[in-house]
């Protein structure tokens, strides 16, 4: 009976934890009104300073799926405020390592052997923390490989993980639990999906594959010998990190050249396979220094629904951001407005959206593009804008499609990499607009 | 003989749902004497002890042929002897599921965990654990004695966790060894309440 006891005594104790946290955040605001009130002016920065502090401290504490959440909305800089994402970006970094007698029993139990009975040399220790694993360094003759390693129970812990996140993320963005609801579905799913190693190491093949003759870009070969649910076994692949690669003063041509390649690959995930890698942050990308870039970790791929699709970049296209019975049917469809919407409303949101939409997709309609900070922080502020239109702020239904979630916050990721590049990247006749064009435009004549 | 004494013994467990009574009985339905079965063990409490006591001795066996056994921290040796222990166990599951049904306190030294309890002991005294040497002065017998005893409170803990264990390839078992054992080291070492949080977030979620 000692464990019951135990179990549940962890239960109010995690409770309190979010409690503890909710009530932070309300200290927080109080003393900004109370800062505003007596300074008058608003020290917005520190308010929202404090708050991730408090947010990530308690994030901190749950680990594991808690830590893939924070680093989900850590890269969705959009809705959240610079302070937060900051914060968030730092949770990467704080899994407890597995210890090696875990990760020699776990391969075992994957492969049948010992690591040391297949390769020549393993290290016990690891050379890089995942949210839900570890990765190792291995070799065999003059071959290295890199081990990736699941801790275990990772996919039972996820769900009740997301139950323990759900008040702290209805507390930041204002909203409730019903409204977050199919939102924190699809991360799960993908959350999920994340803990398969196989599918992932499926996927990672397919995309290589298909991606094989895309110039400057390539990934590690993947031994399914190796590898089952929990274990994956793939190329070690050399490279630096972005903010590495960057500190080694690379030539401008390079960074133009590595952009590029980041662009057309995605430009020909998202259009050609209609499948994406979704997990861009930086710790995915190694720069060889050589201009070229090595992609891996295939845990997270969103595949782009066709109806989804159809509906959503037809947004980017200057031709149909003019269109008003275009816009009006493809936002329908992206559940941004809905039938019972007053005019007002449905004309305030159309018109933040497409304002939004515009910007966005403002790397999209020129020859040539060029990434910077401040086209981020253009974004970042139209983001702050439009979230104080009351039906953002406060919605009355949820709105934005869950698809979007994931395909947003990749473009976020390549978007801000770009601008760490400092780069200009090219773009090509980027034949989907026709497609595109074609059916929204030609529908509307015959119409 | 001692082998097909046990193998009888297990499956005698298996197919009567209960162990045998007498070592009259249980000689009877075998094709041993009682002659035989007493060369091997005092009687049928000291089977059922051995049993345990055999896999983790089979388990530090198996683990001496491997290389990085060798090179691992005592720590780490100890943490590979477990997983190989339960590894070991997974293949008599019926029958310790069965023979281990009426314990119910996983705090609570049964008789028939004895031999294994020694076995436990002597290992992890002979391994020379890095988080019993409190600064750097060696540890005074007493506190060696507490440690290697929280450390099998530990590994009865565990047992019992994977009596019940109703995960995939009893993974959540992997994580209560995993948790449970580097806490203790790290509490040895007068470390560290971050990671208590960690093992009761975990045995929140087993539930």
């Amino acid at each position: 009976m000692e464990s019951q006891n135990s179990v549940v005594s962890s239960k109010f104790g995690r409770a309190a934890k979010l409690v503890g946290t909710g009530a932070k955040i309300g200290g927080n605001y109080l003393k900004y009104y109370a800062k505003k009130a007596v300074t008058g002016s608003e020290d917005k920065d520190s308010l929202h300073n404090d708050n991730a502090h408090d947010i990530y401290e308690s994030l901190s504490n749950l680990k594991g799926s808690a830590l893939k959440v924070a680093q989900m909305l850590s890269m969705d800089k959009n809705i959240l405020p610079r302070a937060y994402s900051e914060k968030f970006t730092m949770s990467q970094y704080s899994a407890p390592p597995m210890s090696s007698a875990l990760v020699m029993k776990t391969f075992k139990s994957a492969t049948g052997k010992y690591p040391n009975e297949i390769f020549d040399e393993f290290d016990g220790k690891s050379i890089a923390a995942a949210s839900i694993g570890q990765v190792h360094k291995a070799s065999k003759g003059d071959k290295q490989y890199a081990v990736k390693i699941q801790y275990p129970g990772v996919a039972d812990s996820i769900k009740s993980d997301l139950k323990l996140v759900k008040p702290v993320a209805n507390a930041m963005f204002g909203l409730s639990e019903k409204e977050m609801k199919k939102y924190f579905e699809e991360v799960e799913e993908k959350l999920l999906e994340e803990t398969d190693y196989e599918l992932e190491l499926k996927r990672g093949t397919e995309i290589a594959d298909s991606c094989g003759s895309l110039e400057n870009i390539y990934f590690p070969k993947y031994y399914p010998e190796f590898s089952n649910k929990k274990v994956i076994t793939m190329d070690y692949i050399q490279g630096l990190h972005l903010k590495e690669y960057l500190a080694t003063n690379p030539s401008q041509d390079e960074k133009n050249q590595l952009a590029q390649a980041l662009w057309d690959f995605y430009e020909f995930q998202l259009h050609e396979l209609k499948s994406i890698h979704a997990d861009p942050h930086p710790g995915n990308f190694l720069f060889d220094g050589n201009g070229r870039v090595g992609v891996i970790d295939f845990g997270c791929i969103k595949e782009v629904p066709s109806d989804f699709y159809l509906h959503y970049f037809p947004l980017l296209i200057p031709e149909i951001q003019n269109e008003y019975e275009v816009i009006d049917e493809l936002l329908r469809n992206i559940e941004i407005v809905f039938d019972a919407d007053t005019n007002e409303v449905k004309q305030e949101l159309t018109e933040a959206f497409l304002k939004m939409t515009k910007l966005l997709s403002r790397p999209f309609q020129t020859d040539k593009f060029h990434f910077t900070q401040e086209f981020l922080d253009e974004i970042y502020q139209i983001g702050e804008e439009i979230y104080k239109i009351p039906e953002v702020k406060k919605p009355t239904q949820p709105r934005g499609s869950k698809h979007a979630l994931y395909v947003n916050r990749t473009y976020f990721g390549i978007y801000s990499m770009m601008a760490d590049l400092d780069a200009t990247i090219v773009n090509g006749e980027m034949a989907w607009r026709n497609n595109l064009k074609e059916k929204w435009l030609n529908s509307q004549i015959e119409a | 003989m001692r082998t097909e004494i046990i193998n009888s013994y297990m499956l005698w467990v298996n197919e009567h749902e209960s162990e045998p009574k007498s070592v009259f009985k249980f000689c009877q339905n075998n094709s041993f004497s009682e002659a035989e079965f007493y060369d091997e063990f005092s009687d049928l409490q000291s089977v059922k002890e051995e049993i345990l006591s055999d896999l983790w001795k089979q388990s530090i066996n198996s683990l001496s042929a491997q290389e990085f056994y060798h090179e691992a921290n005592s720590n780490e040796k100890l943490l590979s002897v477990m997983y190989g222990f339960f590894e070991n166990l997974k293949t008599h599951r019926s029958y310790l599921v069965q023979a281990y049904k009426g314990w119910s306190n996983p705090t609570e030294p049964i008789h028939s965990l004895t031999s294994w309890r020694k076995e436990f002991i002597a290992y992890v005294e002979g391994i020379d654990l890095s988080g019993m040497k409190i600064g750097v002065e060696m540890i005074d017998k007493n506190t060696q004695k507490l440690n290697s005893n929280v450390l099998f409170a530990n590994a009865m803990f565990v047992f019992h966790f994977w009596l019940n264990d109703k995960s995939k390839g009893f993974e959540k078992t992997d994580a209560c060894i995993e948790k449970l054992f580097v806490l203790s080291f790290d509490l040895m070492q007068n470390d560290t309440l971050k990671k208590a949080i960690d093992l009761g977030k975990f045995l929140f979620q087993s539930k």
